[in-house]
């Protein structure tokens, strides 16, 4: 078919009269670019199939089209060829765009050196780019160069005062450094600048938190959730406050949320196995456990709490095993020895049991629980009162300065002092509740709300995906358990005192101060 | 003629297939919310095979023939994957039926219905930009075709291919110049000389350049975006002018009577989506998204913007209410910006945004942004609220919300399989000033799944309590056994020679194995290499 090479449409009445070039090439290449707003609606739409075949039927290519193709492969993950995508238009035409996209490519592909020097080639023109300042920030982070990190953090929010993400890495790379006061500064700068962002203000309350100053943390995962009801780090953060003070019903229903988005998140299943455990249905929290330690095997918490609800369901030998597991896992976690303590005692073997004590001591002398349980098992197994009467002093002395060092009166558990006095050494007068009534222990009844501690393992994750910012499971309560049995015996403390008691070490809130609260949190 | 007769029918074909392909769709349950009692919404007209691919800058819901009834008007792509032979038709409806097509030349990238005189009575005529020429029709007839001015080119660009169509310069010469213009980058070359300097081989060069030298070099830039500003005068029907963004980066405004350009400006980086307020002779705004991720605000009088404002990501729509712009995001975030650049607020959207129109209701004073998502939601956002969630059965792609017919409020979507959706909004209807999805999330709800217990473990329970002592004996005793076990058997794979990195003293042989996983199942690479 003869082709008239005329520049313009014949006619806008008869497109099929077009003439139809017989070469390769359009008859008029100087509107090459006229389906690039197409390319571009196309690509926001996110119709990357679509725009791949788009291209494809085109008979010629136009760089701007390399540059959509390229970003369609980055966005479907073949980053290694995008990045040649790239590379070849930064060729034809060194522009600041594509300088800006081969070194986000090679930082993806985790070559952060060349992507630092293709960012400074990038901050040759120009000044004022926040995604170039944010990008090196980012790339010197991943590299641990902090003081670089840092500077170019600083850079960029000096160029856009707004941006959440400068302000998130900014903190965590002080955190990395150990600058607690001045991370928390940073994220409160930031949340200031952004008054509804859900992760600067988990990672306010989380510092908090560290810090024991639960009130605000609390607020802070509030105001994280009013803004965003799904936020997972700030459900399990709050979830910590409130199941710290004892309302596994709340926590309970708050997971759900998180089960329903995650539902293969073993600290979740911890978490709920826990409430559980405090609303009292064992099988039911042991099954949880199960599953959080079948889908994150080497989570010593996991395996600490199974212990934990173990040992209080008379499973000591069960407890046992999954105390040896915890220990593997890490060997200088002395709860985990006191508690195996507790558990080889009531499997009989002395001997062990004595040496579990003693070596959790040796790691940890100041934990009143572990004194006061290894000063029942001395009084079980007949060790001469002297022994006994040194192990008590210290309980009392570590559990004097451990409620003085607690801000709430109540967050520390005053009926260790009951078993104290039943075992026949009731506390020094300055102690205030020495002199308690001894008649009938409170402690079956009423078991430890499983615990939230502050979190300082998700501190040293520079990591960015939202998996990573699960908050680490809640170092489990350190409460031993009782059998209900060893209630009958407690009349006679000096010759059978209760073998092992349940023990608090957690902190017991002021429930009225903290429903208070949680009403006005709780989105009706 | 013949062979393009047969490529008509060819794709005739193709679109019966595609066709029967989107009727299998229709015959899908469609329990869309319309058909409860508590839509805010009336199912007007649902056509899954209506065949309209689109953009919802190439719709227009306009009273076409002053006879007060509006026509909802659709610059129609056809299917863009059959490009050369494009079907794309400017198709004029009237009540849900097509009343009139007329074939366009080339894929249409905007379409306006503007006022380009003051005859009585106020009949619009359509302008349609694509490629680099807006076409304007009047009476759905061709009317007036106005081409973009062409862009200077540097003078030893022409010189070359002045030397070229007489035949005094070879190839690699030419090569040479235009690589030196190119990498100087004062003035941009040609799209001809671009495509020139990629070529590899010398022969196809060759031809390359036998094939343009006698065509005239021209640089001309494509119109990427237009929208409609006021001349002079605030009124619905006053006389129009079009505000056109080219691919070169400019913003012209054009006066539609006589398409004279009125006004320049430029812009520091492509344009993607427009939105105009003003009135040109007294005072305009033009709000302008850009490829780069920024907004740009321009004022009556400036040839650069005012402000901008950087988004992180790429824009998908722009609206704007007032002093307030919405700005939907490429990253599923719809964002709130005064003009100064300040941000009201910002929200994270459950899937990604494939379209946005504005709904203006004047009888209820209703004033909300529609926002479609990729997972067959649309999203009404009145100031900050989610005021309403309306399900469709399809990823929209093209909205409009508007009179149409003699209906005051009906929302007008096109769908990605290139249905027509047509929902008409309750006149009982209320929006309420708060948040749809205030309360708990709906996981909330959801029950967890603890798994179960089996009587065996119950029966195992009880045994334990009774008889922990010796089955922890037995367990210790059965560990050591096997740890005891394990070391002999490794020891005697280590004398045998059989550990995981194995090798003879004979022969060049390696073995590796390497176990993955921690069982049940597990994978187990063995690696025999020859050394």
């Amino acid at each position: 078919m003869e082709t008239p090479t005329n520049a313009v449409p014949p006619s806008i009445l008869k497109p099929s009269a077009r003439s139809i070039a017989t070469s390769k090439w359009p008859n008029d290449p100087s509107t090459i670019d006229k389906y690039n707003w197409l390319l571009h609606v196309m690509y926001g739409r996110g119709e990357y199939d679509r725009i791949q075949q788009f291209i494809r039927v085109q008979p010629q290519t136009n760089p701007y089209m390399t540059y959509v193709q390229a970003l369609v492969n980055r966005q479907e993950g073949r980053i290694a060829e995008a990045l040649d995508l790239f590379q070849k238009s930064v060729v034809e035409n060194p522009t600041l765009v594509n300088i800006k996209q081969v070194a986000k490519s090679l930082a993806l592909l985790g070559r952060y050196r060349v992507a630092i020097d293709a960012y400074k080639e990038a901050l040759t023109r120009t000044t004022n780019d926040w995604e170039v300042f944010h990008n090196l920030g980012l790339c010197y982070m991943q590299l641990r160069e902090f003081n670089e990190a840092k500077q170019y953090f600083l850079q960029a929010l000096q160029v856009s005062e707004i941006q959440e993400a400068s302000y998130i890495a900014l903190g965590k790379v002080l955190l990395l450094e150990g600058e607690r006061d001045e991370a928390e500064a940073i994220f409160e700068r930031g949340a200031r600048r952004n008054p509804e962002s859900p992760t600067l203000f988990t990672h306010i309350g989380l510092l908090a938190f560290e810090r024991a100053h639960y009130t605000k943390a609390f607020e802070c995962f509030g105001t994280a959730l009013t803004f965003c009801p799904t936020h997972i780090p700030a459900i399990m953060a709050a979830c910590q406050v409130i199941q710290k003070h004892g309302d596994a019903d709340v926590a309970l229903s708050k997971y759900r949320i998180i089960y329903g988005r995650k539902p293969e998140c073993a600290q979740v299943w911890n978490n709920i196995g826990m409430c559980f455990f405090s609303k009292k249905k064992f099988v039911a929290a042991v099954s949880c456990l199960k599953r959080a330690n079948y889908l994150a095997p080497f989570e010593l918490y996991v395996l600490y709490n199974l212990a934990l609800v173990h040992l209080y369901l008379q499973q000591n030998a069960s407890a046992a095993i999954f105390l040896q597991s915890a220990i593997r896992i890490n060997r200088k976690h002395a709860p985990s020895y006191a508690l195996l303590g507790v558990a080889l005692s009531k499997l009989n073997d002395s001997d062990n049991a004595e040496r579990a004590y003693a070596y959790s001591l040796k790691l940890d002398s100041a934990d009143p629980m572990t004194l006061l349980n290894y000063g029942i098992f001395q009084a079980n197994t007949g060790v001469s009162p002297a022994k006994i009467n040194s192990t008590m002093q210290q309980f009392h002395r570590c559990y004097a300065e451990r409620a003085a060092a607690a801000a709430n009166p109540r967050d520390i558990d005053a009926s260790m002092l009951d078993v104290a006095t039943k075992l026949g050494y009731p506390a020094p007068p300055p102690a205030p509740p020495s002199d308690l009534p001894t008649e009938k222990l409170s402690f079956p009844s009423g078991l430890p709300p499983p615990p939230a501690f502050p979190f300082s393992t998700n501190s040293n994750r520079p990591a960015d995906d939202s998996a990573s910012n699960v908050p680490p499971p809640p170092p489990p309560s350190a409460s031993s358990t009782l059998s209900p049995s060893d209630s009958t015996k407690d009349d006679d403390p000096t010759k059978q005192s209760p073998p092992d008691e349940p023990e608090v070490k957690t902190k017991i809130y002021d429930a009225n101060r903290h429903k208070l609260r949680r009403m006005k949190q709780e989105p009706t | 003629m013949t062979s393009n007769k047969r490529d008509k029918s060819a794709s005739r074909q193709y679109q019966e297939i595609s066709g029967n392909e989107n009727e299998s769709d229709q015959t899908r349950p469609t329990t869309a919310a319309a058909n409860d009692a508590k839509s805010k919404w009336l199912a007007a007209h649902n056509d899954f095979v209506a065949g309209i691919n689109t953009v919802g800058t190439c719709m227009e819901l306009v009273d076409l023939f002053a006879e007060g009834s509006v026509n909802l008007v659709v610059a129609d792509f056809g299917n863009i994957l059959l490009m050369p032979k494009l079907q794309a038709k400017l198709k004029v409806f009237k009540s849900f039926s097509l009343l009139k097509e007329n074939n366009l030349s080339d894929l249409p990238c905007a379409l306006v219905a503007c006022y380009t005189d003051n005859l009585q009575p106020r009949i619009p005529a359509l302008a349609v930009a694509s490629g680099s020429a807006v076409f304007l029709f009047k009476s759905l007839r061709p009317y007036y075709k106005f081409v973009l001015p062409q862009i200077e080119i540097a003078q030893v660009e022409k010189d070359v291919w002045h030397k070229a169509r007489e035949g005094n310069i070879d190839i690699q010469a030419m090569h040479d110049v235009l690589n030196d213009i190119h990498r100087a980058g004062t003035v941009p070359l040609t799209p001809r000389s671009l495509t020139f300097l990629q070529m590899a081989k010398s022969n196809e060069a060759y031809q390359f350049v036998e094939h343009y030298k006698n065509v005239e070099l021209k640089r001309q830039s494509c119109v990427t975006c237009m929208k409609k500003l006021n001349k002079n005068s605030a009124d619905e029907d006053g006389l129009n002018c079009l505000v056109i963004g080219t691919e070169d980066q400019h913003i012209y405004i054009v006066e539609a009577e006589a398409f004279t350009i009125l006004a320049t400006m430029t812009c520091p980086a492509t344009p993607s989506f427009l939105e105009v307020s003003g009135v040109y002779d007294v005072e305009f705004r033009i709000l302008v998204t850009c490829r780069n991720g920024y907004v740009y605000l321009f004022r009556r009088g400036n040839q650069t913007p005012r402000n901008a404002i950087y988004l992180n990501s790429i824009a998908v729509g722009l609206e704007r209410f007032g002093k307030n712009i919405i700005v939907g995001c490429m990253d599923s975030s719809l964002h709130c910006y005064t003009t100064k650049g300040k941000r009201y607020w910002k929200h994270i959207l459950p899937a990604p945004i494939t379209a946005m129109c504005q709904i203006d209701y004047r009888p209820k004073g209703f004033q909300a942004v529609a926002v479609a998502l990729a997972n067959n939601e649309i999203h009404l956002y009145k100031d900050k609220f989610l005021v309403d969630v309306i399900q469709v059965e399809e990823n929209i792609y093209a909205m409009k919300f508007g009179k149409l017919g003699r209906e005051d409020a009906t929302l007008v979507m096109v769908t990605k399989n290139g249905g027509l959706i047509i929902k008409i909004l309750k006149r009982t209807a209320t929006f309420e000033e708060n948040d749809t999805l205030h309360g708990p999330p709906k996981e909330q709800q959801v029950k967890i799944d603890v798994p179960k217990r089996t009587k065996l473990y119950v029966d195992q329970t009880l045994r334990e309590k009774e008889q922990a002592e010796m089955m922890y004996r037995i367990f210790q005793q059965d560990l050591i056994r096997l740890k005891l076990l394990t070391g002999k058997e490794f020891l005697k794979s280590v004398q045998a020679g059989l550990n995981p990195v194995a090798k003879t003293k004979t022969e060049a042989i390696r073995i590796n194995a390497e176990v993955h996983g921690l069982g049940p199942r597990f994978k187990l690479t063995v690696k025999l290499q020859n050394t």
